[in-house]
């Protein structure tokens, strides 16, 4: 076996007293070898981030190690003073975070960014450093690595911004990389690109790479060995292959579960009414087109998932049929009704059969007011009487398995999965002939995205909803959707029935979509077993 | 650098708008009644026969829109007329009072940048500290106290008490820095906690931010976080508000400019309001207004400077 570059001793840090748990980490041990890739894998809170921030010597907020050792090589990291561990970062133990763009800063040109490496650990001079970081940008594949190393952040996509924090993470040619999540902001085509990058990079370089995730796809396509890591503590460890056929911690096999398959569920053909046609619907700010000219029809009872990436138009489609923005073009028809043709008076109440459920489980609920008083006034606004919208929000909030007591309170005291459950009662308040989920599931662990999904379904199934379901995930649209779109740049380039596009895509922008998408095999394999 | 010259020339051309509508009200609220100009000027024991010769002598029984294109032309080559009250020409009256403001501005200004720029950013370099709290208590007293108060509390200790300061500023005897000193620390002490509380909040929030964790992570120390990676992300809302300070000073400040008589643009309008001399207010307000429009250009175009994402080419390049 190669030489161990990073070993963690019985690692605990504490969090402050009237927490849910005494330790963010707990008693936790774990090595990592020169050319390995060792994946953490845990849901939010499991304490893997608090992992990666105490092996670079820089534990988040005030908390503090309480037990264990961290030794890089020879170094024991636990026993360093503030000064010698800054000679460490960056140097000999190097990060790649987790929102590439959020990590850079705004108003310094990325290249100063990159020679800033070599400023604070060697003693190049200013042309040396400027001629490095030009190298490294080239090695990441970027193409005109002069014009990149001159642009600030924002000027950037995602994908080059990775590219560029990667190649800072690389500049000292460090033992150790950490990758926090280094994918989950990018998109599923510029995840694949960043993942073999990082293959390569264990490949020629020999990093030890301790790749923390919550994708358990993403484990499959990366990782020798994994960690499995659950309230602050390692519940498995093994093999990936191993710990990804057999799990052996009931943990770990929950967590397998609950990552949606590839493979749709079989689906009775929908035959209901159509509760929403709408053709060529366009969108065109200035000299861009959002939206090509986009047709859709939607059957009661169906769902209908939109798949695409960042900036393929999907969430202006959202916008534009509940009518926040205006379409250039086009028509949507409503229960028959052209909901883009209504003004004033009229659209207010047709407005109400086209309802949202939203991304941000946090942002889109008003903190101020109560859940009830929430689900009632948009039983109101829809035109229920106060009396019957309270008698309605309460069987709601049941029909979405939330206590009654959840109506008295405010949306601070309930999880991300509860939320998301209020915004969908909130929604179906209206007794709408369509509901939008754009990205209802993105934020959410897998294991209450399952849930969530469930309930939609469900939902579904009781009340003939036709749904909109937009997502960037092809797993949660396989799931979803009894027929999926396919979106780029504005245009459906493939719509079809979900098993249909999924096992024989015509398209190659799908192709391209579906060869990307992280650890397939794993998805066959859930199946099975 | 084409899209700089033509983002300077709509930046001009909203200056332009906006001093034009702004004229156009002042002169409709002080001029639209033809009658009470005559009066203001001619005095309230004039007779009807008079006020009635000087009206036509004078072109207001012109319609409206003629006389207030006049005006405008007037006032844009520097015929600003004569104060009523001082019976001087109102350009030359003004131009050494806005000299004296601007002094007294700027003295007031070279004190509360510094001073609340390094407060604001040491205390919201490390949130929550003893030192966090210390200077957010101080300002919080210093922004309550309104200047009439500081300005009476200075004068008693520095001129009454120890007899250090003279009481009033009129510089009869030329630009005397003895005298600056009270007025200056007056606007000071009101707005340096008000700048520093602006410029902690923006620099707490700065130093939350994730590329501030990866300069740690990458290594740098905490003085070169600080002033590498944090300072002038912080610095955009604090020029706001010292640019939001700048025509407040200017004309704002009657009280600390009256307290102690110090001859500047702020006793001049506060003179001319008082004597219903309309000229000079008319003057005084397009004065006012064009130091706002002037700094907040200003103000817009140093953003810039610090902000890349909102140069005008700085935004995606898709």
């Amino acid at each position: 076996m190669a030489e161990p570059i990073l070993r963690v001793e019985h690692l605990s840090i504490a969090l402050p007293a009237g927490g849910d748990r005494a330790h963010a980490v707990e008693d936790v041990s774990l090595t990592v070898h020169r050319g390995e890739i060792v994946c953490v894998v845990g849901e939010s809170g499991s304490g893997k981030s608090m992992l990666a921030g105490a092996v670079m010597g820089a534990i988040p907020g005030d908390l503090a190690r309480t037990a264990g050792r961290i030794r890089l090589g020879e170094i024991d990291l636990t026993a360093l003073s503030e000064p010698e561990l800054r000679q460490i970062r960056g140097n000999r133990v190097a990060m790649i975070p987790q929102e590439p763009m959020a990590a850079l800063n705004p108003v310094v040109r990325v290249g100063r960014q990159i020679e800033e490496v070599f400023a604070l650990h060697t003693k190049l001079s200013a042309q040396e450093r400027s001629i490095r970081a030009l190298g490294l940008l080239a090695d990441m594949h970027l193409s005109d690595p002069e014009r990149i190393a001159r642009s600030y952040p924002s000027q950037l996509s995602g994908g080059q911004c990775q590219r560029v924090v990667i190649a800072m993470a690389l500049a000292m040619e460090p033992d150790l990389l950490i990758a926090d999540e280094p994918t989950t902001a990018l998109d599923v085509t510029t995840q694949a690109q960043i993942l073999k990058l990082i293959r390569d990079l264990r490949e020629t370089h020999g990093h030890g790479i301790l790749f923390i995730t919550h994708d358990v796809g993403v484990v499959a396509e990366i990782a020798d060995r994994v960690l499995v890591m659950r309230r602050g503590q390692l519940v498995e460890a093994g093999e990936a292959r191993q710990v990804l056929t057999a799990p052996t911690h009931p943990y770990t096999r929950e967590l397998m579960a609950a990552a949606p398959s590839m493979t749709p569920p079989p689906h009775r053909p929908v035959v209901g009414e159509h509760a929403l046609v709408a053709r060529g619907l366009t969108k065109i700010y200035g000299a861009r087109q959002a939206l090509g000219g986009v047709d859709l029809e939607i059957r009661r009872g169906e769902t209908l998932a939109v798949v695409g990436e960042s900036g393929s138009g999907k969430s202006t489609l959202a916008r534009i049929l509940v009518r926040v923005i205006a379409a250039s073009a086009g028509e949507a028809r409503v229960a028959g009704v052209d909901m883009l043709a209504l003004k004033g008076d009229a659209l207010r109440e047709a407005r109400c059969a086209v309802q949202m459920v939203f991304q941000d489980p946090f942002g889109s609920l008003n903190p101020r007011r109560r859940v009830g008083d929430m689900i009632v006034r948009a039983g109101v606004l829809a035109g229920a009487k106060p009396a019957e919208a309270r008698a309605r929000a309460e069987e709601l909030l049941e029909l979405v398995g939330l206590s009654k007591a959840a109506f008295h309170r405010r949306p601070a005291a309930f999880s991300g999965g509860q939320r998301q459950r209020i915004g969908i009662a909130r929604a179906l308040a209206a007794n709408p002939d369509l509901l939008i989920a754009d990205e209802s599931v993105s934020a959410l662990d897998v294991s209450v995205q399952a849930q969530i999904l469930d309930l939609l379904r469900d939902l579904q199934d009781r009340l003939g909803l036709a749904i909109l379901f937009i997502t960037h995930d092809l797993r949660v649209a396989a799931q979803m959707g009894h027929r999926i779109a396919v979106m780029q740049h504005g245009v459906v380039v493939e719509t079809g029935p979900a098993a249909e596009v999924l096992t024989r895509p015509a398209h190659p922008y799908t192709q391209a979509l579906l060869a990307a998408a992280p650890g397939r095999e794993l998805g066959t394999a859930t199946v099975v077993g | 650098m084409r899209e700089t010259l033509a983002d300077l020339a709509r930046r001009l051309g909203g200056l332009a708008l906006t001093m034009l509508v702004v004229s156009f009200l002042v002169f409709l609220t002080l001029e639209f009644n033809v009658e009470g100009v005559a009066v203001k000027v001619l005095g309230q024991f004039s007779t009807p026969d008079q006020r009635q010769a000087w009206l036509s002598e004078n072109g207001y029984l012109d319609p409206f829109a003629i006389r207030y294109l006049r005006w405008l032309l007037d006032f844009v080559r520097g015929h600003w007329g004569t104060s009523t009250y001082y019976h001087e020409d109102i350009l030359k009256l003004i131009l050494p009072r806005l000299g004296a403001s601007a002094i007294l501005a700027g003295g007031g200004l070279l004190v509360m940048i510094p001073m609340s720029l390094i407060l604001g950013v040491a205390a919201g370099a490390k949130e929550g500290s003893a030192l966090d709290r210390s200077i957010s208590l101080v300002s919080i007293i210093t922004t309550s106290i309104p200047e009439f108060a500081t300005a009476v509390f200075l004068s008693a200790v520095f001129v009454i008490g120890l007899g250090w300061l003279p009481g009033v500023s009129t510089m009869a005897a030329g630009l005397s820095l003895r005298e600056l000193i009270l007025p200056v620390s007056v606007l000071a002490l009101a707005s340096t906690g008000y700048i520093a509380r602006m410029t902690r909040a923006s620099m707490a929030e700065v130093m939350a931010q994730p590329y501030i964790r990866m300069a740690r992570l990458k290594g740098a120390s905490p003085a070169r976080i600080i002033l590498a990676h944090a300072l002038r992300n912080a610095l955009i809302t604090p020029v706001t508000v010292i640019m939001l300070q700048i025509p407040w000073i200017l004309s704002g400040v009657i009280v600390v400019e009256v307290f102690f008589a110090y001859r500047g643009f702020g006793t001049l309008l506060y003179q001319a309001s008082l004597n219903a001399d309309v000229y000079l207010v008319e003057a005084c307000a397009m004065v006012s207004v064009l130091t706002v429009v002037v700094s907040q250009t200003i103000a817009d175009l140093i953003y810039v400077r610090l902000d890349p994402r909102l140069s005008p080419g700085g935004g995606r390049h898709s």
